[in-house]
């Protein structure tokens, strides 16, 4: 299956990239897909998963315009977005 | 559009906003306007550069909106908030909630700012005389592309 990738701010910058698109077995997981970015972005893997790397502070992701969990399944054509925690306001 | 992202140069028009949630039943309108400030952690700032990612930010303030409305006896909530590069003095954010008492509508503004900077997504990139930094949460990350 097929998923639409979209970075933003400073993953953006790392990865070089606001969007691709990334193929994945059938019954994939967004844990999954992360496995494949670190993969395909040394710089951004090195970046943002290194030692004091913390799932819950460091990495946003969502699903289709909805935060997501690693957990999560995906399916074909899905959006998912990989940012770092926000600044608006 | 209780709900909405503006690219500068568009702004807001805070009598709009005012006007949105009026009605002969709110005794109490509450209205925060947030604004680019000359300084952050000590440095000078020259700008602030926001991005947002458009489609989810829209959905995610809605939802707050939503979840305003539940949490307190408010009457109506706008939520808008603008992006692109923002120089001091420029307007950020607005929201203004409106409700029969002050008190409820004092408290459902407060928190629908906090909730807006910790789940809507935008970010801000600091332009300041010590170089750029992304803003992400509380912390201030240099930005590489220009050290």
């Amino acid at each position: 299956m097929r998923i639409k990738v979209r970075y933003f701010a400073r993953f953006r910058e790392l990865t070089g990239t606001g969007e691709e698109k990334i193929e994945l077995p059938e019954g994939s997981k967004v844990r999954d897909l992360i496995e494949k970015i670190k993969e395909l972005h040394p710089k951004f893997k090195d970046e943002i998963f290194g030692e004091d790397y913390d799932d819950n502070a460091d990495v946003n992701i969502s699903r289709n315009g909805r935060y997501a969990s690693f957990e999560e399944e995906l399916e074909d054509g899905d959006i998912v977005a990989l940012f770092p925690p926000t600044s608006g306001g | 559009m209780r709900v909405r992202l503006f690219k500068k140069p568009e702004d807001f028009d805070i009598n709009e906003a005012i006007e949105l949630v009026s009605s002969p039943k709110s005794g109490g309108i509450v209205v925060f306007l947030g604004k680019v400030r000359e300084e952050s952690h000590g440095r000078r700032v020259k700008k602030l550069i926001y991005e947002a990612y458009e489609e989810m930010a829209i959905e995610e303030m809605k939802r707050i909106r939503g979840e305003a409305l539940k949490k307190f006896p408010i009457l109506d909530m706008v939520i808008w908030h603008r992006h692109g590069e923002l120089e001091v003095g420029e307007n950020t954010i607005l929201i203004v909630a409106a409700g029969k008492h002050r008190k409820e509508a004092f408290e459902a503004c407060i928190w629908a700012v906090d909730e807006v900077k910790k789940r809507v997504p935008i970010w801000k990139k600091e332009v300041t005389d010590e170089g750029e930094f992304w803003i992400e949460g509380e912390k201030a990350i240099p930005d590489k592309k220009v050290h």
